[in-house]
């Protein structure tokens, strides 16, 4: 057995005047592909063990009921039906779909002014490029209990400083009509820096030249931000929407600190008006142990996700300029 | 193979053994274990200990540290995890097969575990080591027994006080709380004791059933799970149940002497006691070492009775120390759960004034680590008190409890309709156990 020549052996079918060559190429195409795999594998074996199989689990498991101790059994779409049960799932639709067209217009908006003022050559700008960024690079688990600190009614700063303009605070992360928003400033003040630096990258690939002749022509800041940045901006913009909308769809860990109490967020009076659709998964999951519940959560977020980007990139054509 | 591996740790000293690693150690140690040639220096077991709370780590780790030099074989490594991810991580580990060979159990979770065949019955190791059952709490000891087996030896109990501020009620100029305080009493004080420009509230009611309303239910004389014959139903749908949570959301919606449950969840009431901001807190006895660590605040607090209702009553619980049935080492687990039901660990548990110990005569130890506060009153209160509500799945139909109840808390729902909505949901669990 020629174990050196595998190829040899499976060639393909004779016939045609290209086998001799294309056994040549399939050789060395196929050491290569070998070596290929072999260095993508770690990788390749972590996405698989670790993302791609555990998906097609909680797919399975979204059709399952668990008993305390797992032994899935099949239940078939009850689950899903049992998102319409009450008024809970649409609830926290509707709350992760506000939490996200906000914190991402909003982020996007105050990133790209930002990005067009920082993107001169002044003194100490890198300074303020770092500021900006240092939320980025700030564990959410700090930050949700920084600012839940800074909004306690009591004893926050927050309420303290506007005491001192004579203004009464409110109650921002427990009053039912604010929490909510309350979470969105802290997403959107963690999420600036990041939109930012790209804003900023892209910024820089735009030729001076174009303003120039802008100016020439007796364009004003104004008319040179919508017709020449904006545009030629487009390709970053789209790209940032994209990946914040994905992420802010997935928002957990700032409600899970600020929102829940020491009880965890059972007795929390604004819990049903701040719970966003992965904080359903996670109560249904590893609170109340109905695995096959929050797999059906999960996988609804997981197709409006996918929904979602795909528009978006369907759409992209409308207003995305790549040259 | 066997002799390889015996000369290798033969031709070891201890020292370059525990060098080879924890994978290789395990290994090894296991391989010698299955050899049974072992002596008594090489069958090194390591136990992982399961608790949750951050305020008896001193304690535990004082208990586990006098285990290991009566059993110099056996190391307890202690895992805490908080409450709230306690039982959702004790099932996640137990369909993994990663369980803590030993770890606490709380009396409303035990039948779920136990009905699974999730732990180890230690009823013929009780019989062969002749140890009396009666030498704990008659009620914990059934708290940890199934179907005729029973699961664990009883850790400690514990039963709800009065706490209150006496420099607050000195300055409203109210008398203390005694023993003969009604719930009108504790009401009319809470209101007198409330000072909004100060930011001094009369007491705190929050949705807390084991200091709250559990014990407010029971002192009418309802139940929260009630057995009719041999069948379990809500006892929510009862006068009883609605006088015992209208006690509480009258305190904060009518008599305002309460935060809000908003407020409550924003600054919790236990950290509002501590700053002076709370004259008078139904809390546990488990908190009474929390308490005594507040210098400041701990010279100008005390504990009384819970007041009186139509009956006088306080809910009570008790904690056990389980083994998992898949334990590696179910001997030495046994070992370390005996010494932890035995009277070095109580005295332990005592002396650290951490919690109230199960075995009988040890709790006046730990009253005495109280000089400050009545302690005893603690005690005294067991004549009464009644447990917490054990039921199948308890987990499941407690999240119902908050979700139906805090409606009713932030005054959303009225109190008699939250209270039969909450039966409705919770007779469905029952019934589904």
């Amino acid at each position: 057995m020629s174990a050196s020549e595998p190829g040899a052996a499976r060639a393909g079918p004779p016939g045609g005047n290209r086998p001799k060559r294309r056994r040549k190429w399939g050789r060395i195409a196929r050491a290569d592909a070998f070596w290929g795999y072999a260095m993508i594998s770690p990788g390749l074996i972590g996405l698989l063990t670790f993302y791609i199989w555990p998906m097609l689990q909680t797919f399975y498991f979204s059709f399952t009921e668990w008993g305390p101790f797992g032994d899935a059994r099949w239940t078939g779409l009850s689950n899903y039906r049992a998102l319409f049960d009450g008024p809970e799932f649409l609830l926290a639709l509707g709350n992760t779909l506000v939490y996200t067209v906000l914190s991402v217009t909003i982020t996007e908006a105050i990133a790209l002014v930002l990005a067009v003022l920082l993107n001169q050559n002044l003194r100490g700008l890198s300074v303020y490029r770092t500021l900006y960024f240092i939320p980025v690079v700030t564990m959410p688990a700090a930050i949700g209990l920084v600012w839940r600190w800074l909004y306690n009614s009591d004893y926050g700063v927050i309420n303290y400083l506007l005491g001192l303009l004579g203004i009464e605070g409110a109650r921002w992360l427990s009053d039912p009509g604010l929490a909510l928003y309350a979470i969105v400033v802290v997403g959107v003040w963690s999420g600036i820096g990041y939109a930012l630096v790209l804003f900023l990258a892209g910024l820089q690939t735009i030729p001076t030249d174009y303003y120039d002749a802008a100016a020439v022509d007796g364009a004003g800041a104004l008319v040179k931000f919508f017709r020449i940045t904006l545009p030629l901006l487009s390709p970053t913009v789209f790209f940032v929407t994209v990946i914040s909308l994905i992420n802010s769809l997935q928002v957990f860990d700032l409600i899970f600190l600020m929102i829940s109490s020491g009880r965890g967020a059972s007795t929390s009076p604004v819990i049903e008006q701040t719970q966003s659709l992965v904080y359903l998964f996670y109560k249904d999951t590893f609170v109340l142990n109905e695995q096959g519940q929050g797999a059906a959560v999960v996988l609804t977020l997981f197709i409006i996700i996918v929904l979602i980007t795909f528009a978006q990139f369907r759409l992209q054509r409308r207003w995305v300029h790549y040259d | 193979m066997r002799d390889e591996w015996v000369s290798l740790a033969r031709g070891l000293s201890r020292k370059e053994f525990l060098k080879l690693g924890g994978a290789g150690l395990v290994a090894g140690t296991g391989l010698l274990g299955v050899a049974g040639c072992g002596g008594n220096s090489s069958g090194k077991v390591t136990l992982r200990y399961g608790i949750w709370d951050q305020a008896q780590m001193p304690a535990m780790e004082e208990i586990v540290e006098e285990f290991s030099r009566a059993n110099p074989n056996i190391t307890v490594e202690i895992e805490l995890t908080p409450y709230d991810e306690y039982l959702s991580k004790l099932q996640n580990a137990a369909q993994g097969g990663t369980l803590p060979d030993v770890f606490w159990m709380e009396p409303i979770w035990f039948e779920l575990f136990a009905s699974n065949d999730i732990l180890r019955p230690i009823t013929d190791q009780i019989k062969d080591n002749g140890i009396d059952l009666g030498t704990y709490p008659e009620n914990i000891v059934r708290f940890f027994q199934y179907q005729g087996d029973t699961y664990a030896l009883p850790k400690d109990f514990d039963t709800i006080g009065l706490w209150y501020n006496e420099k607050l009620f000195d300055a409203a100029g109210v008398p203390f709380p005694e023993q003969s305080w009604s719930w009108q009493d504790f009401t009319d004080a809470a209101v007198e004791l409330t000072d909004p420009s100060n930011g001094v509230w009369g007491t705190a009611a929050p949705l807390d059933p084991q200091q709250g309303h559990w014990n407010t239910i029971y002192q009418q004389g309802g139940c929260i799970v009630c057995e009719d014959g041999g069948r379990l139903r809500s006892g929510y749908d009862s006068e009883a149940a609605v006088a015992g949570v209208e006690f509480w959301t009258d305190l904060i919606l009518e008599h305002k002497a309460s935060p809000t449950l908003a407020e409550m969840t924003e600054t919790e009431p236990f950290q509002s006691f501590f700053s002076e901001k709370i004259a008078m807190i139904y809390l546990g006895s488990w908190n009474a070492v929390l308490l005594k660590e507040q210098k400041e605040v701990a010279e100008s607090i005390n504990v009384a009775p819970l007041p009186e209702g139509q009956q006088r009553s306080t809910c009570t619980n008790g904690l056990g120390n389980v083994i998992s049935a898949d334990t590696e080492y179910p001997e030495e687990a046994w070992e370390f759960a005996r010494f932890l039901g035995g009277d070095k660990a109580m005295d332990i548990q005592a002396r650290t004034g951490t919690v109230i110990p199960a075995l009988k005569g040890t709790a006046g130890l730990w009253v005495e680590q109280y000089p400050g506060f009545d302690a005893q009153v603690f005690i005294d209160e067991r004549e009464y008190a009644e447990a917490v509500p054990i039921s199948p799945d308890t987990a499941k139909w407690q999240e119902e409890e908050f979700a139906v109840l805090r409606n009713a808390w932030t005054g959303k729902v009225a109190v008699e309709d939250a209270c039969a909505k909450l039966a409705g949901r919770m007779n469905n669990i029952l019934s589904e156990g």
